[in-house]
């Protein structure tokens, strides 16, 4: 069943007169279940598809026109009073590791319990404690965090706080934006088999949104690479990643591979031309079509891609 | 907080008392006090002042002898307290409230704001004294001139509750006056670490979380926010005691700022050491006090 | 590193902004009106009994008379100057010590910097009003012991912050190349260090001169300062004395009072002004 459904979303930011184009004619699906990989680089959008998703977007940025589905509720036309209800409830948000995601003020362990209270009215202290208690055991952490500060945790520690606390309303849909893109090579991997656990024995939805496409490839089973702010391709993570359509999405693979087997060649640039397929500037595969305007969305097998140049048969 | 306590350490070799005893010298040609030890050696006089400090005795005042001074200094020094401690609590409360509303709404309630907090603070605190003082006090008779409750009262014995009400009268437009230049500053620094703070990541988390509006403000921005201002308090304690001096000139207030004032004036050096000292230490354990609130309200400082 | 060239531009841009433009204005104004008095006034300020003492405003004294048969008018017009003048020459010679002092503590050592830290906090609980009346006292009135005073007390507080600022600044690249090339202590901390805090120095020396007015006048308010000059904190001095108060003269206690306010907010005009354009933290 499809949880989260994206149509032709279009944000843009407003700033000094002028406005910058985030994100970009964007659909795709999500079936229940399913862990659905992001892949971009920044300013790809997709941080900013993230936050339109969680309804976290800054007031210069707007939805200029698109829906956001979720369970087939339209998000982007809901009030806000609407939203703040399954905010957490439903998706929950895991940030980017971040020295600051947690009040510095208060204690871990009372600011969860106040999440837990505000969201559920009328239950008592012991039960907030209790799931609190329980969500950190999930993520490895023990019951002593609840009585520290924030500054007194580590990196590691405070972002698998963070995975708790997103656990405790128990949502369906978990929206993790580069979780550990701040953290050593070793924590990164424990928060990663942390996430693919909890996602698996609780069967969640997971969006994981980052840059490195070598964090996801086994820990989601669908991809969608984004680039200038729009889908390039989307499909199954194996095929994808075996045998990508899409010149980025090869580019990428390339660049992995090659960094392994230590052979790698620059790529020519090109003149950006504005309008037209975003990936002109960089593509090798690039002809004179492309630059008349974004390539459409087609299905070529079991996954979809824009490219007017590689995306047909 | 180290240098705090360094700063006790350099009170009893207090540069107050070396620079007012120099004056003592040309003043001693022009008063043949022998009785006040004028004459004696300036190294004598400084350790008699060493013992006097400690034991809590300052000597005799000039203006209002034979009071010791000591005396002076304990029947004026609450009456001091009660309008500085009143006026800084009362602005911070004010500017933290004002900052707060100023940076969540922005637009023209926050410019408006930040002109008026920097009127405020080019106010000359004595002239709004004297400005409330004939508004309030000579044409509008609402509030009392002078003094800090009716002394009629001590002989036609009214109750307890008068003899406050009285006193709150008298106190308001000192109160008022002291707290302008205050408010503005605290308005300012809040509203600044408002804006900061809106800014931190983790107020995105609660965002994320679902919280309205409200509860992120009062809830997690205040105190937050309030931890510059706090700081600001501390600063500001040195300035108090200066607005204090001004105010209560004006408002015939009798406490330290005048005793203070009167004293230079007459040249009343013991007084003078005495008040400055004590002055002194009120301010120090102001901001010791200010520290230990900030380390209570920011586990961060804490060791 | 900033040419003459770039101080004209600076001032141009400077008076564009609204803010800018009045601050500077109403400073230059009552900088400038003492200057003028004699062509919109006749009586001179100090001048007694020019008229009936005591009076409310009239179309003869448009701000009414004081105890002395004084014309308001004229005395407010005058009375800007003296505070000014204390203010800026404080500002000035503070700006002139931070930078003899502040820019080597920084350099040299950070035993230095926390001395200087030391001796602001020091200055932090002594009370300051006090202290200045002591002193003032100590020294005799004369406008020039005020400006004085007022720079013994001021110079702490912006010598730190120059202070740090340095210290970090002596870390960096050019500092080190210009250590490199050989050149002398003293050609890099006022060659090199200096220009790039004339900004910092500027801005605090704006709040300080602020900060001069206000207890410049408060000093003269107390009977403390120069009884002969003509300033507003006089102004108030005399009003007091004679009994303004008890009979609600507010002729005459809220033109100087007014003045003060507007030259001290033209000047943190200024100052926001000046920190939008240097783009410099100053606390």
């Amino acid at each position: 069943m499809t949880i989260l459904d994206v149509r032709d979303l279009n944000v843009v930011y407003r700033a000094n007169g002028r406005e910058i184009e985030a994100v970009r004619d964007l659909s795709f699906t999500v079936e229940k279940g399913d862990s659905m990989a992001v892949v971009g680089e920044s300013g790809s959008g997709k941080t900013t598809l993230a936050m339109a998703i969680m309804g976290l977007l800054p007031s210069q940025a707007i939805v200029r026109s698109g829906q956001i589905l979720l369970e087939g509720q339209d998000l982007v036309t809901m009030p806000e009073s609407e939203r703040r209800k399954i905010r957490w409830k439903k998706v929950a948000m895991v940030f980017q590791a971040s020295q600051n995601a947690l009040d510095p003020v208060k204690k871990v362990g009372s600011q969860l319990v106040e999440l837990y209270l505000y969201h559920n009215r009328g239950a008592k202290k012991e039960e907030a404690l209790d799931r609190v208690a329980k969500a950190l055991l999930t993520v490895n952490l023990s019951q002593s965090i609840m009585n520290m500060y924030p500054h007194e945790l580590s990196g590691g520690m405070k972002q698998r706080a963070v995975i708790a606390a997103s656990l405790l309303l128990e949502p369906d849909v978990l929206l993790a934006d580069e979780p550990t893109t701040a953290l050593d090579v070793v924590t990164q991997a424990e928060i990663l088999l942390l996430i693919k656990r909890i996602v698996s024995e609780r069967g969640l939805t997971l969006l994981f949104i980052t840059h490195d496409i070598s964090l996801v490839a086994s820990l989601c089973n669908r991809i969608m690479v984004m680039y200038g702010g729009t889908d390039m391709e989307s499909g199954p993570m194996r095929d994808v990643l075996l045998s990508p359509t899409h010149p980025y999405t090869q580019r990428l693979m390339e660049v992995l591979k090659g960094l392994e087997e230590g052979r790698l060649t620059l790529e020519q640039l090109r003149e950006d031309q504005g309008r037209g397929c975003p990936f002109l500037s960089r593509c090798r595969f690039a002809e004179s079509r492309c630059a008349e305007g974004l390539p459409k969305r087609r299905s070529l097998g079991n996954r979809e891609v824009r490219c007017l140049v590689r995306g047909e048969g | 907080m180290v240098l705090n306590f360094l700063i006790p350490r350099l009170m009893p070799g207090n540069p107050v008392s070396r620079f007012v005893n120099p004056l003592m010298s040309p003043a001693a040609q022009h008063q043949i006090l022998e009785q006040f030890g004028l004459t004696k050696p300036l190294y004598v006089q400084f350790l008699l002042y060493l013992k006097g400090v400690f034991t809590g005795n300052f000597g005799l005042s000039f203006l209002y002898y034979p009071t010791p001074v000591s005396t002076l200094i304990v029947q004026r020094l609450p009456w001091t307290l009660f309008l500085t401690g009143t006026a800084t609590v009362l602005a911070a409360l004010i500017g933290m409230v004002l900052g707060l509303l100023a940076a969540w709404k922005r637009g023209k309630v926050d410019s408006a704001a930040v002109y008026s907090s920097m009127a405020l603070r080019s106010l000359p605190t004595f002239w709004l004294g004297l400005v409330l003082l004939i508004l309030f006090g000579v044409t509008l008779k609402v509030f009392p001139t002078s003094g800090y409750f009716s002394t009629s009262l001590l002989t036609s014995g009214g109750g307890v509750l008068l003899f406050i009400q009285s006193l709150l009268y008298h106190s308001v437009l000192p109160i008022i006056t002291l707290m302008a230049y205050l408010v503005g500053g605290n308005l300012l620094i809040m509203r600044a670490s408002t804006l900061n703070t809106i800014r931190e990541d983790y107020v995105t988390t609660l965002k994320a979380f679902g919280y309205d509006d409200g509860k992120i403000v009062y809830g997690h921005v205040l105190k937050n926010a309030s931890l510059p201002m706090l700081t600001n308090i501390g600063i500001q304690m040195g300035y108090i005691v200066s607005g204090a001096v001004l105010v209560e000139t004006v408002f015939s207030y009798p406490g330290m700022g005048l005793l203070v004032y009167q004293a230079v004036l007459a040249r009343d050096y013991p007084t003078l050491q005495g008040s400055f000292f004590v002055l002194t230490l009120t301010t120090l354990v102001a901001l010791l006090v200010v520290d230990l609130l900030y380390g209570l309200l920011d586990p961060r400082v804490r060791r | 590193m900033q040419s003459s060239r770039g101080y004209t531009d600076l001032l141009g841009r400077l008076v564009r902004d609204p803010k800018g433009a009045v601050g500077l204005g109403v400073i230059l104004c009552f900088t400038i009106l003492p200057f003028l008095r004699p062509l919109i006034t006749k009586y001179p300020p100090l001048a007694v009994g020019v008229g009936v003492p005591n009076e409310p405003p009239s179309h003869l004294h448009p701000m009414g008379t004081t105890s002395l048969g004084q014309d308001v008018f004229s005395q407010f017009l005058a009375g800007g100057l003296v505070p000014v003048e204390v203010g800026v020459l404080t500002g000035i010679f503070t700006s002139l010590l931070v930078v003899l002092i502040a820019i080597p503590a920084g350099y040299y050592s950070q035993r230095l910097g926390r001395l200087l830290t030391l001796i602001t906090d020091v200055f932090l609980i002594i009370p300051t009003l006090p202290l200045i009346i002591l002193i003032g006292v100590y020294l005799g009135p004369s406008l020039i012991n005020q400006v004085l005073v007022l720079t013994l007390i001021s110079w702490p507080f912006p010598a730190r912050v120059v202070a740090s600022q340095v210290l970090s600044l002596k870390e960096r690249g050019f500092v080190q190349g210009a250590k490199a090339l050989g050149a002398s202590d003293a050609r890099i901390m006022f060659g090199e260090i200096l220009p790039n805090v004339t900004n910092l120095i500027i801005s605090n020396s704006i709040l300080v001169i602020i900060f001069a007015i206000l207890f410049q006048t408060a000093i003269s308010f107390l009977g403390l300062g120069v009884p002969t000059a003509p300033g507003w904190g006089n102004m108030l001095y005399y009003a007091e004395q004679s009994g303004a108060i008890a009979s609600g003269e507010w002729w005459w206690v809220v033109p100087p009072g007014l003045g003060i306010l507007a030259v001290a907010f033209g000047f943190s005009l200024l100052f926001l002004r000046l920190e939008e354009l240097l783009g410099v933290e100053v606390r």
